[in-house]
């Protein structure tokens, strides 16, 4: 049962490690490097101005999502477990309800409402709708993290004089620290990662890494491509390490 | 209690973010999906170009339940939907069962190497998947969804597992029952609520399929959210695409609804 368990997980592995060998061939076709290995595609990649300002992009509209999502969602996480609400499982799920609907259906959605205002076309409107989604996963990171706070030390620091927002500021939010981080690296992810949203929304100035693979991708196929794969894999894996190191970190 | 309502304040971004991106897109489906189509060419071509501003009808629906084409692309994203649920499923629970019983470095190294192509971009595995099955089809796409879904799966039903005490098992094996007795009569049913969750989970996500059917497959496995994308963005008839997600909304809305309360009944 167990060697069946990981030749499965082996077998979901292969096409990641497929496509991230094939950024270092030597060849102009889709092959896997022999024993020649070459960074001539990352350096063609990082030479056009197209990649580049599509990698421009994806940094700024990661960083606009990060800060739209996690201030909103550590709010809403704080405001939720505290507010005294009578129906509370009704609005976190509302809260969640972006994770479940299908992206198509909230892309399209959106590119109407985008279209009507001045927005449209802005590295923001992007931002925004990459919230959207980023939203309640960054929640879910800081609801679990600030379960996790005990209540006793801030009603402490309430007893010792400290008003309502200092304890917080001085007792919890630092306690959550590591559900910070966590939100942080989940939001930068989703943002970097987000292909749907960005077909339908991203302009050609505002596009990125995704929206811009993605015609290479159906079309003209060149190692290229893989290299601008690479490269976002690349951006994505200090999250993947932070969250590797904090699951292991836990025992 | 005043100090709790004042908390409840705190909650006002989100709500803003929700109304604005969730339930606005929504409400414009909606109402889109009930304008006639625009006028491509002509005189107004340029104020009707997506739909027929302050025009009320039922047309669009017509269409996508009465066209061959539309109900065969519906049938089909369906059947995709339930394969790639069934066979994630399958999957998902022998990956979940190892996590199980594994030691507790074991249970750290599977679930890591399970999300590991969750933290990649799709595009990437697209590509890398594009490489090894080679030309387009049914199973490609199929591949692509539950490869997709794997990780969802493997997390919800290990969570179902690890709250059902080894104890349990351990006593069925006391009393005289087989390994797979013991398996199917105590571990199976404690699990299946968590594994109705990862179901519901799995179809809701591949009844919403898009990149798999577009990059992997033929035209003949083109679903419903490929004919939104081709509606809105290319053929710019968004009051048929936006009649479209109505339906598809229905549909992921009747799976969720009958699925959410077999669960119900379960636990």
């Amino acid at each position: 049962m167990k060697r069946l368990a990981y030749l499965i997980v082996g077998a979901s592995l292969i096409p990641l490690a497929l496509s991230l060998l094939v950024s270092f061939t030597p060849s102009r076709f889709l092959e896997l490097p022999g024993d020649e290995w070459t960074l001539q595609w990352y350096r063609q990649v990082l030479a056009n101005p197209v990649w580049t300002r599509a990698l421009l992009n994806s940094f700024v509209v990661a960083a606009l999502t990060t800060l739209i999502s996690v201030p909103t969602a550590l709010a809403a996480a704080v405001g939720l477990s505290r507010g005294g609400w009578r129906r509370k499982p009704l609005w976190e799920t509302a809260l969640l309800a972006p994770l479940a609907l299908p992206a198509v259906a909230i892309a399209s959605g959106l590119l109407a409402v985008v279209r009507a205002t001045p927005l449209w076309g802005s590295h923001l409107s992007l931002a925004l709708a990459h919230s959207v989604i980023a939203t309640p996963v960054a929640y879910l990171a800081l609801r679990a993290s600030l379960e996790r706070v005990n209540p006793h030390l801030e009603a402490a620091a309430r007893g010792l004089g400290a008003s309502p927002r200092q304890a917080f500021r001085y007792v919890t939010l630092p306690l959550m620290a590591p559900g910070l981080i966590a939100a942080t690296l989940f939001t930068v992810v989703v943002s970097l990662n987000e292909v749907i949203l960005t077909l339908f929304l991203a302009t050609r100035d505002t596009s990125t890494l995704p929206g811009v693979i993605w015609p290479n991708l159906r079309f003209a196929i060149s190692p290229q491509v893989a290299a601008a794969s690479g490269l976002l894999f690349l951006l994505s894996a200090p999250a993947l390490a932070g969250a590797a190191w904090r699951l292991i970190g836990r025992r | 209690m005043t100090e709790a309502r004042r908390y409840r304040w705190l909650t006002a971004p989100a709500a803003a973010l929700w109304m604005l991106g969730v339930a606005l897109p929504l409400l414009l489906i909606l109402r889109l999906s009930v304008y006639s189509r625009g006028e491509i060419s002509g005189a107004r071509q340029f104020e009707t170009l997506f739909y027929q501003p302050e025009t009320w009808t039922l047309d669009n629906f017509v269409q996508v339940l009465t066209t061959p084409f539309y109900l065969n692309t519906l049938a089909f994203t369906i059947g995709l939907a339930v394969t790639s649920t069934v066979l994630t499923l399958v999957l998902g629970y022998v990956v979940a069962y190892a996590v199980y019983r594994s030691s507790p470095a074991g249970k750290v190294v599977l679930l890591v190497l399970v999300t590991l192509p969750k933290f990649t971009n799709i595009l990437v595995f697209v590509y890398g998947l594009k490489m090894i099955l080679g030309p387009s089809g049914f199973w490609p796409v199929v591949a692509a969804e539950v490869l997709m879904l794997l990780p969802y799966a493997v997390l919800t039903i290990a969570a179902a597992l690890e709250a059902v005490p080894f104890s349990l098992v351990e006593a069925a094996r006391g009393l005289g029952a087989s390994a797979a007795q013991a398996f199917w009569k105590v571990t199976f049913p404690l699990s299946l609520p968590g594994t109705i969750a990862a179901a519901t989970l799995a179809i809701l996500w591949s009844l919403g399929a898009f990149l798999g059917p577009y990059l992997l497959g033929q035209p003949a496995q083109y679903t419903i959210s490929v004919e939104i994308d081709r509606q809105m963005n290319h053929d710019l008839n968004w009051a048929l695409a936006a009649a479209l997600n109505v339906v598809l909304l229905g549909v992921m809305a009747i799976c969720g609804y009958s699925l959410t309360s077999i669960r119900r009944r379960l636990a």
